[in-house]
């Protein structure tokens, strides 16, 4: 160790400040566990700092806050709490036995934690990532790198606007564009049905005539220093760009918003087991990954699309989290969780059987008046719709729990009703 | 009779609800598929209003701007004007959370407030 690297015990540290960092902190602190949040940003929030839209907070608070009222809700708790702050602070390298070494404003630091929480959020997919071909000028960039700019540092990064995804960043940045006076000349998607919000469909393009292209992508960018103008092909039903169908349209920014992936690295880094399709770890009920001590929550773990999901199981990481630190065995996740009809994906993917647990899970096909059960057993929830664009998230109680406890695993299905 | 088509918001099915109106009268309202459905969609003919949320300049804080959101919805044809009156504050830090930007928007009677605090920064302190 370099005689200038100072070092410290906790008994939790978080690495990410936002919604799910700032749960799991929180509650570790309350239960009596000394924490540090190490955040890398300037402040607390996370993502919520640039969503200053709203439609924050309906499931736990009952009202639609923006992102940055969601978020002081949080800070100022975290402020009067006991919970130790670093921000403009980076994890450089992280040990499976939860020792870490941080870059803080004042060198280095090295931690040692009784339990880790890593709550790091999610990153945008990028262009490489979705291969388009054409050129590589600047006035190509992630929605939310979009959205940062214009709505921390008022800066608007084009005039003629084409936006590539019909998620929700996507309609949200249109309209917010179209408000700053920039021109949104249109949003496309590959599949042939939007991918966000209905609401945010209606409310983000509708009211401002932004036409939808479905079943379209951008096959060519044009342009050498800035852009200059994008392709528009239609695709087949194997998503491949029909021949002949291409049109060219005139834009100064292309805004790609095709997805969110966990952010991973310090999961892979301690050899954590991860999820093929979620790409975040594989959890149990509370949130602690197939590495004893090491504990994921929010949009690190798999994309979620409400965050009060993300705060909620931050809670249950901190809970999980404190057990750990103090030697209180949590059950052991014997039962496996699996993803069964029209299922994309169930978080957890393991539990003991012994505790209620929440499940999130998103489905592969939209489908109309749906049980959502687990298989062989009368436990079972009601929906009148599902799509793969909203998050399903519902309860497995004591009492339920009582009635399937010989079962060795919980496979969930979805099914409509005849 | 002239009709105008909604898409209903008021749950992800979006149905299609078509209306048939006579000046500010709707005389025929068809296609929703229940009953919060069709009071959303009589809501949008006689008065659509959004909640707008955008930021004002700041001075002496850590961003340049600030977020701000108008406490309820406003009539969605003001929405234009509201962001035209806002691109004329500017506010110095500190400024609270629920800080009142405008108190009557448009004359709306609809305030503006911040959806945030931030602090005062010292010049010294900025990049
Ligand atoms: C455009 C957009 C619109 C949305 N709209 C809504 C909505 O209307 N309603 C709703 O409920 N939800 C909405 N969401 C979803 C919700 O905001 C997210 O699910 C939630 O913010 C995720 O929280 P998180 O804490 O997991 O991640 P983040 O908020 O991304 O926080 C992760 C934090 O970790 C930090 N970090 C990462 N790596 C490191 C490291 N190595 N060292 C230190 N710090 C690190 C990051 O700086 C960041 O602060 C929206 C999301 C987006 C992107
Ligand atoms: S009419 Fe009813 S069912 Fe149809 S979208 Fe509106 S709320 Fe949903």
């Amino acid at each position: 160790m370099n005689s200038n690297t100072k070092s410290l015990k906790k008994d939790i540290v978080v690495v990410g400040g936002g919604p799910a960092g700032m749960a799991a902190g929180l509650r570790g602190a309350e239960e009596g566990a000394e924490v540090m949040i190490v955040e890398r940003d300037i402040e607390l929030g996370g993502i919520l700092n640039q969503c200053i839209h709203n439609g924050f907070g309906v499931e736990i608070y009952g009202e639609e806050l923006t992102g940055p009222e969601y978020a002081e809700r949080f800070t100022s708790q975290i402020g009067e709490s006991t919970v130790d702050v670093r921000l403009n602070t980076f994890v450089l390298s992280m040990q499976p036995d939860k020792s870490m070494t941080l870059l803080t404003p004042n060198g280095l630091l090295e931690v040692e934690a009784e339990a880790v929480v890593l709550a790091t959020g999610a990153r945008e997919r990028s262009r490489g990532e979705i291969r388009i071909p054409g050129g590589r000028p600047s006035g190509v960039m992630p929605a939310g790198t979009a959205q940062e700019l214009i709505n921390k540092k008022g800066f608007l990064p084009g005039k003629r606007v084409f936006v590539l995804g019909s998620g929700d960043i996507g309609l949200i940045i249109s309209r917010r564009l179209t408000w700053e006076g920039a021109e949104v000349v249109g949003v496309a998607e590959i599949m042939d049905y939007p991918t966000g919000l209905n609401r945010n469909v209606v409310q983000c393009l509708h009211d401002y005539d932004i036409p939808l292209h479905l079943s379209h992508t951008v096959t060519d960018i044009y342009g050498s220093d800035r852009l200059k103008g994008i392709k528009l092909s239609r695709v087949d039903d194997g998503m491949q760009p029909v021949e002949g169908t291409g049109k060219d349209i005139d834009v100064d920014l292309l805004l790609l918003s095709v997805g969110l992936v966990p952010e991973n690295d310090f999961f892979k880094e301690t050899g954590v087991t991860l999820s093929e399709k979620t790409r975040g770890p594989i959890v149990d009920e509370w949130f602690q990954t197939d590495v004893p001590g090491i504990f994921g929550c929010g949009n690190s773990v798999h994309i979620e699309d409400l965050v009060d999901w993300v705060t909620m199981d931050g809670f249950r990481a901190g809970d999980g989290a404190v057990a750990y630190a103090g030697n209180d065995s949590l059950p052991n996740p014997e039962k496996e969780v699996i993803a069964g009809e029209n299922i994309n994906y169930v978080v957890p993917q393991k539990v003991s059987g012994e505790d209620p647990f929440r499940f999130a899970l998103r489905v592969e096909e939209p489908m109309e008046n749906v049980d959502i059960s687990i298989k062989g057993t009368d436990i079972s929830f009601f929906q009148r719709i599902v799509t793969p664009g909203e998050m399903e998230v519902e309860e497995v109680s004591k009492d339920d729990l009582a009635k399937i406890k010989e079962l060795e695993e919980f496979e969930f299905e979805v099914k409509g009703r005849n | 009779m002239p009709k105008r088509e909604y898409t209903c918001v008021a749950c992800p099915k979006g149905c299609t609800v078509e209306v048939e109106f006579e000046g500010d009268e709707i005389k025929d309202i068809t296609g929703y598929n229940c009953l919060k459905g069709k009071d959303y969609v009589e809501d949008e003919f006689h008065d659509p209003r959004r909640i707008l949320t955008t930021t004002v300049k700041i001075k002496n804080a850590k961003y340049p701007r600030i977020p701000v959101r108008t406490e309820t919805g406003v009539p969605k044809d003001e929405l234009d004007c509201c962001l035209d009156e806002l691109t004329e504050v500017e506010l110095e830090a500190p400024v609270d959370i629920g800080y009142t930007v405008i108190d009557d928007v448009c004359s709306t009677g609809i305030s503006v407030v911040t959806s945030r605090s931030l602090e005062e920064v010292t010049v010294s302190k900025l990049e």
